[in-house]
């Protein structure tokens, strides 16, 4: 039932009850206002179920919602099983992405009235007002992705939070990348775009455990694996495919593939060489198993790694311009290979490029980042139906995306161009 | 099965008609320039083919083989030794390579050779001084080889082996030694050689059998053709060592392309 008997004031008065949104400023409040509709809800019913699309969020006005896949109330981001005080914001999922499916629901244990708010336009209006707003969505997605991780059990929960590193800090202080947040959640597929030189490898060696940090943290599941002060320690859950094969040359494809799980002692021989050799089928690459890296292509090369990479049972999987100077052709079997692998095992994928269309194709989300200090300049979602196929690259939808990368990633790039020549001047 | 063996065989024979016509080319070279009157000091190679069974069949031909080829053996042996187990922790560690390169650079010009008055006076038998010098040629080339091997290693296999789950000992053995393990061929092939030279140099210097000794008997003797046929020896020799290494390279190293 549609009520129209709150007042601007009053809805104001709720959505400033409210602990994220209390602090926010007074215009998008006022934004929010003018746009929340007004709802009764009847005892027992559903507010919505879970794999619903999630649309919306609600602000509590009145009543009790329960959330019965939720066990106990944890750290101060979490969800709480109940949500009973009035402001209190639930169906965080349509914050965070236009069309996640819901993973849990949200039952009325009393009569419930609440303010409604559309996600999708939730998202755009706190963009337009900048860093203010993307500072408010990300606390925002943080609580989701946490949730998320904790609720559904999915692993690779990648949470950077303010991240900085500085080289040389007490010579020559090179700030590769400065207060960088990110929220990557379980089985989300992350391209990262810039220029050259804008950090972010550094930001992949970070996560990866081969570099230190020298401001902020790095989370993954909710633990560390880097703060500032650490020697980070690399391992199998955080895996990395590089630019030009790693794989070692002295071993067989078949060694290289199962020296990971059996030096972890996850499998034995024979079960990693099965599994192995599973994956090198699907992707169609089964009679190499015997052959030395120098013998393959580079992109069959490319193709082993990630499945390497893959047969450690990672929680994320890191690659660093993986086709970079692959050909054309190659570069889009070698595509359909690594989204035929996403499919099926759905890891969270960290992807650092510089072709943009690549990006676009593979990823659920584009994070644009700057150069100087490096830094997430733009996130663009990409909502584009999986499984991809080569035909999406001609839509509209897709073309619409690739302009709106283009332009984010334009000035960063003449500017990075800029300062390039003048440094060298 | 038949049509690849036999056309196998004709490659093999192929490259080894080709290399025997670059021999009997060089022989007609150099017999030419004995007829036009060039090289007369030297014998023709028809004189040095006739010569030479009467000089190999002599009791010590043999023997001067294998005297040479112990002191050989053994310097090169002991150098791979000592190279490898000074070269690795050296390389692995940059404290160690800060103390120890500069003394070893200093000493490394040092020609083998120009360690022979110390060498003698200092070792009780001219065997062991001998022995000692092989060493030294052989050591340098490979310890300098062996560092550049260790340098050489791509830091992302030590990054991808961490990824894995490598710890030190897998680190080391699975992916440092296979990866320094083509320098050292390197260093090993290089070694071999000069090891040659310097045995051969140092028997004509203070020896009393071998192959160079043999050699400079012949000039004492003025044997023209035993000077050529125990020169031919020493190369014959040197083929056949490097192509061992070669040989052995290949049965550690199945990976690099042929």
């Amino acid at each position: 039932m549609i009520m129209n008997l709150l007042t601007n004031g009053e809805k104001l008065r709720f959505l400033k009850l409210n602990s994220f949104l209390g602090g926010a400023d007074e215009g998008l409040l006022m934004a929010i206002v003018e746009h929340a509709s007004y709802v009764e809800f009847e005892k027992n019913t559903f507010i919505y179920s879970r794999k619903d699309r999630a649309d919306n969020f609600y602000i509590l006005v009145e009543g009790q919602v329960g959330h019965p896949e939720v066990q106990a109330a944890e750290e101060q981001f979490s969800i709480a099983p109940t949500i009973n005080v009035p402001g209190q914001l639930f169906g965080f999922a349509a914050i965070v992405q236009g069309m996640p499916e819901r993973i849990i629901s949200a039952h009325c244990e009393k009569v419930t009235k609440a303010l409604v708010i559309d996600g999708l336009w939730f998202q755009n209006l706190c963009k337009s007002y900048q860093e203010h707003g993307f500072d408010l969505l990300r606390t925002l997605a943080r609580a989701y992705t946490g949730h998320e991780h904790r609720i559904a059990g999915r692993a690779g929960w990648v949470s950077i939070r303010n991240v900085g590193k500085v080289y040389d800090p007490h010579g020559k202080a090179v700030v590769a990348v400065e207060d960088c947040s990110i929220e990557i959640r379980p089985g989300e597929f992350v391209a990262i775009v810039g220029p050259s030189g804008c950090g972010k490898s550094t930001l992949l060696n970070a996560i990866a455990g081969f570099d230190s940090i020298t401001s902020g943290v790095i989370y993954l599941d909710g633990e560390i694996v880097n703060k500032p002060g650490d020697q980070p320690v690399p391992g199998p859950d955080r895996m990395v495919v590089f630019q030009n094969n790693a794989l070692f040359p002295w071993a067989t494809i078949m060694e290289n593939l199962i020296c990971g799980p059996i030096a972890q002692g996850k499998m034995n021989e024979s079960e990693a060489k099965k599994k192995a050799q599973d994956l090198l089928d699907k992707v169609g690459l089964s009679d190499i198993g015997d052959l030395y890296p120098a013998a393959i292509s580079g992109g069959m090369g490319r193709r082993v790694e990630i499945i390497r990479a893959l047969l450690n049972d990672p929680r994320v999987v890191l690659l660093d311009e993986p086709f970079r100077g692959v050909d054309a052709l190659t570069k889009s079997v070698t595509h359909n290979a690594l989204l035929e692998l996403y499919d099926l095992t759905h890891k969270t994928v960290m992807f650092i490029t510089h072709d943009l269309e690549e990006a676009i194709y593979l990823a659920d989300r584009v994070l644009v980042m700057a150069s100087r200090p490096g830094h997430i300049k733009q996130t663009i979602q990409v909502n584009l139906p999986r499984p991809r196929n080569l035909k999406l690259l001609s839509s509209p939808e897709f073309l619409e995306l690739k302009e709106e990368v283009i332009e984010a990633v334009h000035d960063e790039a003449v500017k990075a161009f800029i300062s390039g020549e003048r440094e060298h001047a | 099965m038949t049509n690849s063996s036999s056309f196998f065989r004709s490659i093999l024979s192929r490259t080894l008609l080709e290399g025997m016509l670059g021999i009997l080319i060089f022989f007609g070279i150099w017999q030419l320039a004995r007829s036009i009157g060039l090289l007369v000091v030297l014998p023709g190679p028809i004189e040095v083919i006739e010569g030479a069974p009467a000089m190999m069949s002599q009791a010590n031909y043999l023997l001067s083989w294998s005297n040479s080829a112990k002191r050989v053996f053994l310097g090169f042996a002991i150098a791979v030794v000592l190279a490898i187990a000074i070269g690795v922790p050296i390389g692995m560690s940059r404290k160690l390579k800060e103390f120890s390169f500069p003394v070893l650079e200093i000493i490394r010009p040092i020609p083998p050779l120009a360690w022979l008055p110390i060498s003698i006076l200092f070792w009780p038998s001219s065997e062991l001084t001998m022995v000692f010098l092989t060493f030294l040629g052989a050591f340098f080339p490979i310890l300098i080889n062996i560092l550049a091997g260790i340098d050489s290693i791509d830091i992302r296999y030590i990054q991808a082996a961490l990824s894995l789950g490598a710890g030190k000992n897998t680190l080391f053995w699975k992916i440092l030694v296979p990866g320094a393990l083509p320098s050292l061929f390197t260093g090993l092939t290089i070694a071999i050689a000069i090891t040659w030279e310097v045995v051969i140099a140092a028997e004509m210097a203070s020896g009393d059998n071998g192959l160079g000794f043999m050699t400079w008997q012949s000039y004492m003797s003025h044997s023209m053709v035993g000077i050529l046929v125990g020169m031919l020896s020493i190369g014959i020799a040197g083929l056949i060592s490097s192509q061992i290494v070669s040989l052995i390279g290949r049965k550690f190293m199945p990976w690099l392309k042929k």
